[in-house]
């Protein structure tokens, strides 16, 4: 069997992902009967289609590596990788910025170096955060994604979902999520006049109330992606606010009515990073994976595959791909402020 | 009061009022099987009258009807001249002892008496009172806060009634109610149960497949066959004159001879079996078959005078002692027959194997043709 | 009279039994469930009084003196009742039929209302989402038969919440109903009709009492699981409808705040022991005797 024991639940478990926590914690811990042995990592990250199918094969046969793989969501990735501190089991990380900066505070990553890591040196500057502690290996694009037969050209500006006409045809993604800081981001802007990036942000309680304003249109917050996927592919909704690149380019390829917004106040890049784990199994290994996520030519195959914006400058596009500028925004501070926004999202815009 | 006086009693408020049940045409099917046809009965007030039959004959669908769970096709039942065939159950005011008794589990004695009396919705002080005497009337006194588990069997069984009788039933019908007792308590309850209902003066209807049970309980029985009444009058008219061969047969023992009629004159006829020629009252076309039936206690041992008595020879087979009785079992020259011989007192002397003669009055020869 | 009187049977006195060695075979579920649920309770509790400076009740007073958490609770305790009410009420009707139907029927009925618990709840709850939408079959229905003019949201509403709470849970209702159903004699119903009681008097003086263990037993299962149900509401009504589980989850994978997630988590367990108890009680004293009129 080529794959970890544990990741064969891996279909299931993109569904069950938010819903089902057991599934999440029963696998806490699992891999540390494993030990590192011949060319073998141990690599945690998100349960999204694309990596063990698409991108791991590919390196695997590159490098002659064993890639064995947990996916899961990044607060449990967290908690595994506080658990075994003492005993890392893990070789590589891939989380979400925020999360990335907690892995840090508690000195649970090791900083990347262009020595250890050449292709680093042309990553660009907004892609390799903290000096780079860790790095994007690519950027998914966040605005909206919506419904075409509904809206064959989207919306021009996120204040047109304040609308009448979208009364209940929005849904919003819980702030559990981290791709829902943009909208919150937008509707501070909105509020504020400021364009949307990191002062914008620190206005966030403008926005909750500019938000609050939206409730009419809100059909629901929604902690379960797919499901609010599936209700705007079949227009039960107009907008959904909003899933990343990787998500709606992705189902728009398989033909779903469904494309990415962009409005002209600019789409956010989202954060997805990989890290090396401090005292992790076979760590040379873990670098030449991190180094060949960064190579140009495994660039396009991600972009490719995952719908987002490659990192490393000299990657080429692939065909009929293009991203506008993205707005890079302040992880640390949204990590730090997340509590604080979950709270008011849910009890100023969830409820009913 | 003995027995006898409260029969003659009984009889006498029966021709009173004969037709107090009233039981017309009534008839049942299940699917493609025929229950119950044309069924006609009619029970005189007072009166206790058996169902008696084997299992299938009908007798329960019968008493169903008449308790209004079960609704006929055709015919009516009525009560005291009220025609109650298309009234509920619950508003009949039949009281019904169930062969399981069916008490309520979840209520102690006095409750499961006094649930009768609550649905009518007399007063707490009066039903208290009535649940008090009818748990005198059948001695459970003691018992009233006992939950329905704890009694015995035939403690159930006296609650049930108790419960049944306490509203006082225009009708009272009884499933089987001692199916479930050991013999020697099912004989006392038997007689325990007559003489209640006859002091209660309760109309009553019993189901029973047991031909002992009937003959001691009732004031009539009819007995039943595939959905019809083949016979109904006093047990000891139903046993000495039964006006089938199957209720021969059903109630007590026969000696029994199949033959073919050979002519006859005045009321009295020649048969031809295979004990030899025999005669009987009665008259059939000279060449029909027949079946002759003797109850055994009519037979005696050794030869009678002539014109009176048949007689007939055999050869005894086995004596089976009864204790007050004793059975003689005979070899019959043909293998389908049978001859049993019930004496009071065994001669000495007399051992299988022996030959001897038997004699009955032709008078106490039964008759039928053959089925 | 002629038959012997009768002598009460001596009544049942407390003598101590000596020890019967077949109450071992006890024990294994006594450990088991020690292990997976006596200690993970235990330090429920631990974590539910431990702040970030030992020992305090803090996170009982964040939840309960919070009027958003005493909604959340509320809204747990109205799905969990609403839920169960909605099940007894169409599920004790469903039990009885099953309990009375025989042959084929039964071995029907049986098939149609267990077979939906093999599906997984995920896919049921999906299902029962694409059920709700506009271009739905509820909707559709509901147009068809005139009850609206066109169709409406029922997505993320309480009437799809309850809608699907209630197809979820109904089996969990019948079974324990069904159960003890089929032990109760007919002849019993016959037997009150006999004594002159009406189809009403029989159901409230006969067969909802002998009933009474079946709707403790379907009570206290379906609600308790419904207050703490988690996935389905997630589903169906999701943040519109903050849940006590929802709240637990949400302290616990994404505010990281421990004492907040066991103190809801002892909250619920509490008020589930005592709506367990209050039914088994109420069911004691309340309808198992017939009460004087």
């Amino acid at each position: 069997m080529k794959q970890h024991p544990s990741t064969s639940r891996r279909s299931i478990s993109r569904r069950h992902m938010l819903a089902g926590t057991a599934a999440g914690l029963a696998v806490l811990g699992a891999p540390a009967i494993l030990r590192a042995q011949a060319r073998e990592i141990f690599v945690g990250g998100p349960a999204s289609p694309g990596l063990q199918d698409v991108l791991f094969p590919v390196i695997e046969k590159k490098h002659n590596l064993k890639i064995l793989f947990e996916g899961t969501n990044s607060l449990i990735n967290l908690e595994k990788l506080r658990s075994n501190k003492a005993k890392p089991t893990m070789t590589v990380t891939m989380m979400d910025d925020p999360v990335l900066i907690l892995t840090e505070r508690e000195k649970l990553i090791r900083r990347l170096t262009p020595a250890a890591v050449p292709n680093l040196a042309d990553v660009i500057a907004t892609a390799k955060p903290r000096d780079a502690m860790w790095v994007n290996w690519c950027q998914p694009m966040c605005s909206f994604s919506h419904n075409t037969k509904a809206l064959p050209n989207g919306l021009a500006s996120y204040g047109e979902a304040w609308d009448k006409r979208f009364k209940d045809r929005i849904i919003m993604i819980s702030m559990r999520i981290t791709q829902a800081i943009v909208p919150l981001v937008a509707a501070a802007a909105h509020a504020t006049g400021k364009p949307i990036g990191d002062a914008a942000m620190k206005e966030w309680p403008a926005g909750i109330e500019r938000l609050k304003e939206l409730r009419p249109n809100i059909l629901q917050v929604s902690t379960n992606v797919p499901q609010a996927q599936q209700l705007l592919e079949t227009g039960e909704c107009d907008l959904l606010m909003s899933p990343d690149s990787r998500s709606t380019l992705f189902r728009k390829s398989q033909g779903a009515p469904v494309d990415q917004g962009y409005p002209k106040e600019g789409v956010v890049a989202m954060p997805a990073g990989v890290a090396l784990v401090e005292g992790g199994p076979n760590q040379e290994l873990g670098l030449i994976f991190i180094n060949e996520l960064l190579n140009p030519e495994t660039q396009a195959l991600i972009s490719r595959t995952f719908f987002s914006r490659p990192t490393h400058a000299k990657a080429v596009l692939p065909q009929g791909l293009t991203f506008p500028e993205l707005i890079v925004l302040d992880w640390e501070y949204f990590a730090d402020n997340r509590n604080a926004m979950i709270e008011r999202y849910e009890r100023d815009l969830a409820a009913k | 009061m003995s027995l006898s006086a409260g029969l003659a009693e009984a009889v006498s408020e029966a021709r009173v009022d004969p037709d107090y049940l009233r039981i017309e045409k009534v008839s049942k099917r299940f699917g493609s099987t025929t229950v119950l046809s044309d069924l006609d009965l009619a029970v005189g007030r007072g009166e206790f009258v058996s169902l008696l039959g084997p299992s299938g004959c009908g007798k329960t669908t019968l008493l169903r009807i008449v308790a209004g769970m079960l609704a006929p096709e055709r015919g009516q039942v009525a009560v005291g001249g009220r025609n109650l065939t298309r009234v509920q159950t619950h508003r009949r005011n039949i009281g019904v002892v169930f062969q399981n008794y069916a008490l309520f589990p979840h209520l102690t004695v006095a409750e499961n008496i006094a649930f009768g009396l609550r649905a009518q919705r007399l007063p707490a002080a009066l039903i208290g009172e009535r649940v008090k005497e009818a748990l005198a009337m059948v001695r459970l006194e003691d018992f009233a806060d006992r939950r329905i588990l704890a009694l015995s069997g035939g403690q159930q069984q006296r609650v049930a009634v108790a419960r049944a009788t306490v509203v006082k039933p225009a009708l009272l019908l009884l499933d089987e109610p001692f199916s479930s007792l050991d013999r020697k308590l099912r004989e006392t309850m038997q007689i325990e149960l007559r003489h209640l209902l006859r002091d209660l003066d309760i109309t009553s209807i019993f189901v029973t497949h047991d031909q002992d049970e009937a003959l001691v309980m009732s004031d009539r029985i009819a007995v039943m066959n595939a959905g019809r009444i083949e016979h109904l009058d006093t047990p000891a008219r139903v046993y000495a004159r039964p006006n089938s061969l199957f209720v021969m047969e059903f109630v007590g023992q026969s000696t029994r001879l199949g033959g073919t009629a050979a002519g006859g004159e005045h009321g009295s006829m020649a048969i031809d079996t295979g004990q030899g020629r025999l005669r009987a009252p009665g008259s059939f076309m000279a060449g029909s078959a027949v079946v002759l039936g003797i109850r055994p206690e009519a037979i005696e041992l050794g030869e009678g005078p002539g014109d009176a008595f048949n007689t007939v020879r055999a050869r005894l087979r086995d004596i089976v002692f009864f204790g007050a009785r004793t059975m003689l079992y005979f070899e019959p020259a043909n293998p389908a027959d049978r001859i049993l011989v019930d004496l009071a007192r065994l001669p000495g002397g007399l051992a299988p194997g022996a030959t001897v003669t038997l004699r009955w009055p032709v008078a106490e020869t039964l008759v039928f043709p053959a089925p | 009279m002629i038959a012997t009187p009768a002598t009460p049977a001596a009544a049942p006195t407390k003598e101590r039994r000596p020890f019967d060695p077949k109450a071992l075979i006890v024990l294994p579920g006594i450990a088991y469930m020690a292990l997976v649920f006596l200690i993970p309770v235990l330090r429920l509790v631990g974590d539910s009084l431990r702040g970030a400076e030992g020992f305090s009740l803090s996170g009982y007073d964040r939840v309960l003196g919070d009027p958003y958490y005493v909604q959340v609770i509320l809204n747990s305790l109205q799905l969990g009742l609403v839920t169960t009410l909605g099940t007894l009420l169409l599920g004790y009707p469903a039990a009885m039929a099953l309990s009375r139907a025989k042959g084929q029927w039964q071995v029907l009925l049986v098939a149609l209302i267990f077979l939906p618990l093999t599906v997984s709840i995920i896919v049921k709850t999906f299902g029962l989402t694409i059920m709700m939408r506009r271009d739905g079959i509820v909707n559709w229905l509901l147009v068809n038969l005139y009850v609206i003019d066109r169709p409406i949201r029922l997505v993320f509403t309480e009437f799809a919440l309850y809608f699907g709470m209630i197809n979820v849970f109904l089996p969990l209702m019948i079974l324990p109903l069904y159960s003890v159903m089929r032990m109760i004699d007919p002849r019993l119903g016959e037997a009150a009709a006999s004594l002159g009681a009406g189809p009403a008097r029989t159901f409230f003086r006969v067969t909802l009492p002998l009933t009474a263990p079946g709707i403790v037993a379907g009570v206290s299962l379906v609600f308790s699981i419904a207050v703490a149900a988690y996935v389905t509401p997630g589903l169906l009504i999701g943040d519109r409808f903050m849940t006590m589980s929802q709240v637990m989850a949400k302290a616990y994978l994404n505010l990281r705040d421990f004492q907040l997630g066991a103190s809801m988590a002892m909250i619920m367990l509490a008020i589930a022991l005592i709506v367990i108890f209050l039914a088994t009680y109420l069911a004691r004293m309340g309808v198992a005797r017939d009460p004087p009129r």
